[in-house]
């Protein structure tokens, strides 16, 4: 019967190993705005956006039936306005790369802390240009960009796991001490 | 179908790892529940395996289906992802009765090194009773609902991935706590009182009902992260939340509704269980099955049994590799190969151009045949030695100068190697070896002449057992390896009265390193020339696999190795230098060093790294390990002297000092791989066989570091640490009377192990890139 108690750990492990390859689910909202029949909600992913890789998603609707507008092109681009001499980076954003397919994303590595100005340019396709005069539409924000958390804490849990073992190793044994002493 | 809805049943995701893992489980299964059904084991009918796949395929509906992708956007997405985490999916899992067939289904080798020492640990024993325990379950599944649901909780986790990964963790490992009370999956006998999961699922159920409740019927929007997402198919925030609601009621309250009516059920039909537990012993009997009980014992037995070398996975049965390895003409062409290779190495190393990342002589020795060294090392055993390149010329020198001469009397312990081994240390820091070729090609060459005129002069293997430092550090390193030369059966060896595995016989020749089969503990010394193996007439011989620390607990190792003050150097040099080879190469460390050097005016560098060495390899950790041992002695009550007490420990140091041995090399493998390209492009270009690619010549040896190396670095650490805590734990209890004295004992060496690793963490973490070497053009 010993010999099986131990198949809830290698579960435990199993779904350790799950979770940390589980993908996210695209953090939080950054903008929300609208402008003629456009309506753009903006995601961005880690919660908050730190130097390197940010996970930036679009979401495009109907201003005002909320329908999810599938036909457009858009593109990220991105300036630091604490740095001039970081140069402006531009992203097309792609459905593909997408968690969720009604969004389009980009991957997007972002070299310095401060505050960075997003401008997102949306090129109709589907959007019906007869309700809107205008074919582009261009959404501009600014974006707190946080600095990188210690290269520690992303390995901390690698770090601590040998204490589960150790911590489970010691526990037998003190139970064995007073099973001893008595 | 509309846009919207073609968005969401493509917006399916692929985890490589994920998908890996589950599909990884469900073979292990399968294999097991195929060979418990080969050997009439009825109690794993296809219900069980269709049950096992339908768990494995809930977790992956919850984490990879469209449901992840819209949970962000949606409550009733994200509620059906946990409804498939705590409902679905663990009861399907037990349900499957997944433990015998797990445990057969997983090799034999991983269930004697990994799962034999967990069943014994009390520990584990006792953590595992704890989460069985129906109050300790209860108690689990019901704070695990209410807490993530707390709405700081809950937004949290839906705005960060780590978060969100906890919770999903957290749900499913409570469900499992949870649903094995319930369900109790064979071959866990039922001792509580059925009755008592009635009430168990009952409260549950309650606490459900008023969760949801609070969900539907609430008049505000309780997630906040769900006003500020925009809404998507017209469903308003609050109208959105009182479905998930409604589905966490329905569909909980089923769940619970079947669970309980079968558990009633089976207590109406007691003594005979009807849920999905274990069938009463007559029915076992009639069905011409072994009760569940002997059957378990039958595997406990099985499972922990670390001397009986029968039945132990042996790498020469192996079809195909097996036969191969056994062949003198395998080792031969191996040898042939890197002899080879090594003429590479010293042409180009003396005549090639002095620039480390695009030569031979500064890139296979130093970033691929280290790398792939520990690797083989880690894995399987001194595999190296078996194709050392040195070794034709060395037959070549005993023909040509009759090697009929005796190893001196008085060199015939380690000192000598451990000594070049320490000067090998000193000369790759002094002489910067990895980023110079023509020093790495003429110590190459003095290797090929030393070897060639001890070997040519002496009986035996002589360079190899008492002069090669190379080979000392393997044989330091394979003493965790998980194969090793052993009987296949101790009685047949018993029964020999030839001993042609040391004799030699009309097969072959006998061990040159002078070890006898049955007498081996460990694999000092050993070469993997697989002589033996070849020579013994009843093919007895085998390439076994043991538990990796077995070599190292004082069980089974020899006493006289323990006692030998030889040995003990080898290990304290193969150890202090481990973590000085290591953080040699990180920036701090050498700014401590020009620093010194400029503070203390010191021009010769050579004798500065000298005495580093000493103080470093040497001093300060003999200074070390006899404080610890003094400590040691003084809280474990021991009588022993101190310096037996620390030369009785050493060998706890290994696993750790390996790890990171095999964390360094491996990180220089990894990052500098594609340095052969760049040579091998630089020499082609050379013979004007191809033009000279500045591409291949960019990848150098200072790449861009992958994000998956560091974590992997730590956790070869991590596995160090707890073998090295391991072994000392087994040292100390070997030493000691009582449990308590054996844990004072052991504290202050676990102390010492603890720092050491906190050390080799931070070195890793350092910039490691092989400092001096340049790329092309820079």
């Amino acid at each position: 019967m010993k010999s099986l108690q131990v198949l809830p750990l290698f579960y435990a492990f199993l779904f350790s190993l799950f979770a940390t390859v589980a993908v996210g689910d695209g953090g939080a909202v950054v903008f929300s705005g609208e402008q003629g029949t456009l309506r753009v909600t903006v995601f961005i992913d880690p919660v908050p956006p730190r130097v390197g890789p940010v996970d930036l998603s679009v979401l495009v609707q109907d201003a005002q039936s909320l329908e999810v507008i599938n036909a457009y092109k858009a593109s990220a681009s991105l300036t630091c306005s604490a740095d001039a001499t970081i140069a402006e980076i531009k992203r097309p954003l792609d459905r593909t790369t997408a968690t969720n397919r009604l969004f389009q994303a980009v991957l997007i590595n972002l070299p310095a802390a401060g505050t960075w100005q997003v401008t997102l340019e949306i090129e109709q396709g589907g959007v019906d240009q007869k309700k809107d005069n205008k074919s582009d539409y261009r959404f501009t924000f600014p974006l707190e960009i946080a600095a990188p958390q210690p290269q520690f804490w992303d390995v901390l849990f690698w770090i601590l796991l040998p204490a589960i073992p150790l911590l489970l190793f010691l526990a037998g044994k003190i139970r064995r001490v007073v099973h001893e002493m008595q | 179908m509309s846009p919207d809805w073609q968005a969401f049943w493509i917006s399916w995701q692929f985890d490589f790892w994920l998908s890996l893992m589950l599909l990884l489980t469900a073979g292990i299964y399968t294999r097991g529940w195929f060979r418990l059904r080969a050997r009439g084991v009825r109690y794993f009918g296809p219900w069980q395996l269709a049950a096992m796949i339908g768990g494995l395929s809930a977790i992956y509906l919850a984490l990879q289906s469209p449901l992840e992708a819209f949970g962000s956007l949606l409550l009733q997405m994200h509620m059906l992802q946990h409804l498939l985490l705590m409902f679905i999916a663990p009861p399907l899992i037990w349900l499957s009765r997944p433990e015998l067939p797990l445990l057969m289904g997983l090799p034999r080798v991983l269930r004697q090194a990994v799962i034999a020492p967990l069943i014994r640990d009390d520990g584990v024993r006792m953590l595992i009773q704890g989460l069985r325990h129906p109050v300790v379950a209860w108690l689990l599944f019901v704070m695990a609902t209410w807490i993530w649901h707390l709405p700081a909780l809950y937004t949290r986790a839906l705005t960060s991935t780590f978060w969100h990964e906890a919770e999903h963790a957290t749900f499913f490992l409570a469900a499992l706590c949870f649903w094995h009370v319930v369900i109790a999956p064979y071959p866990h006998a039922r001792r509580a009182n059925r009755w008592v999961v009635l009430p168990f699922l009952f409260l549950a159920g309650l606490q459900g009902t008023a969760l949801s409740a609070l969900l539907t019927f609430s008049d505000r929007v309780l997630y906040a992260h769900y006003l500020t997402v925009p809404r998507i198919w017209q469903i308003l925030p609050l109208d959105d939340q009182a479905v998930a609601g409604a589905l966490m009621w329905a569909c909980g309250s089923l769940v619970y509704l079947i669970a309980l009516s079968l558990v009633v059920v089976e207590i109406w039909n007691a003594p005979q269980p009807a849920l999905a537990g274990a069938l009463p012993n007559h029915k076992l009997r009639l069905g011409g099955i072994k009760p569940a009980k002997s059957a378990l014992r039958r595997r406990a037995e099985d499972l922990p049994r670390a001397d009986a070398s029968p039945g132990r996975w042996d790498l020469l049965n192996l079809p195909g590799i097996g036969a191969v390895l056994k062949k003198a003409a395998t080792r031969r062409a191996l040898q042939t190969v890197l002899l080879f290779v090594a003429g590479l190495i010293v042409l180009d190393g003396i005549l090639g151009p002095q620039i480390s990342p695009i030569n031979l002589a500064g890139v296979l020795p130093w970033i691929h045949w280290r790398g792939v060294l520990v690797i083989g090392l880690l894995v399987a055993g001194n595999f190296f030695c078996m194709a050392c390149p040195f070794t034709l010329p060395r037959k070549f020198a005993k023909r040509l100068l009759g090697a009929n001469r005796q190893w001196p009397a008085m060199l015939r312990s380690k000192w000598l190697s451990v000594g070049l081994l320490a000067v090998f240390f000193w000369a790759y820091e002094a002489l910067a070896l990895w980023d110079s070729p023509w020093w790495t090609a003429w110590i190459v060459v003095t290797y090929f002449a030393a070897s060639f005129a001890i070997d040519g002069f002496f009986r035996g293997a002589s360079f190899c057992k008492y002069v090669c430092p190379v080979g000392q550090f393997q044989f330091a390193a394979s003493l965790i390896s998980p194969l090793q030369i052993a009987p296949r059966q101790a009685s047949v060896c018993q029964d020999c009265t030839t001993h042609d595995c040391i004799r030699g016989g009309p097969q072959g020749p006998g061990c040159q390193m002078e070890l006898f089969v049955p007498q081996k503990t460990s694999n000092l010394d050993c070469t993997f020339c697989l002589d033996c193996v070849r020579s013994c007439p009843q093919d007895n011989v085998g390439l076994l696999a043991f538990v990796p620390t077995k070599q190292l607990t004082p069980t089974t190792n020899g006493q006289h190795l323990l006692k030998r003050n030889d040995f003990a150097a080898l290990l304290l040099v193969f150890c202090s230098a481990a973590f000085v080879n290591a953080a040699w190469m990180i920036a701090p460390v050498v700014a401590l060093e020009q620093w010194l050097l400029q503070i203390l005016s010191i021009a010769n560098r050579p004798l500065f790294v000298m005495l580093g060495i000493v103080l470093t390899v040497l001093v300060l950790p003999l200074l070390g390990l006899w404080t610890v041992a003094y400590a040691s002695r003084k809280l474990g009550g021991q009588s022993e002297r101190t310096w037996e007490i620390a030369r009785r420990y050493l060998p706890a140091f290994v696993p750790l000092s390996f790890a990171l041995w095999c964390a360094h090399y491996a990180f220089h493998l990894f990052t500098s791989a594609g340095t052969i390209l760049a040579s091998g492009n630089r020499i082609l270009a050379d013979w004007n066989l191809a033009p000279l690619s500045e591409a291949a010549a960019a990848c150098a040896c200072c790449g861009e570091v992958a994000s998956w190396i560091l974590p992997l670095e730590i956790m070869l650490l991590d596995g160090g640490l707890c073998l090295s805590l391991f072994v000392a734990y087994r040292i100390a209890e070997r030493q000691t009377a009582s449990t308590a004295a054996a844990l004072r004992g052991w504290s202050v060496w676990a102390v010492v192990l603890l720092a050491l690793f906190a050390f080799a963490v931070w070195i890793l973490m350092q910039p490691m890139q092989m400092r001096g070497t340049l790329l092309l053009g820079s």
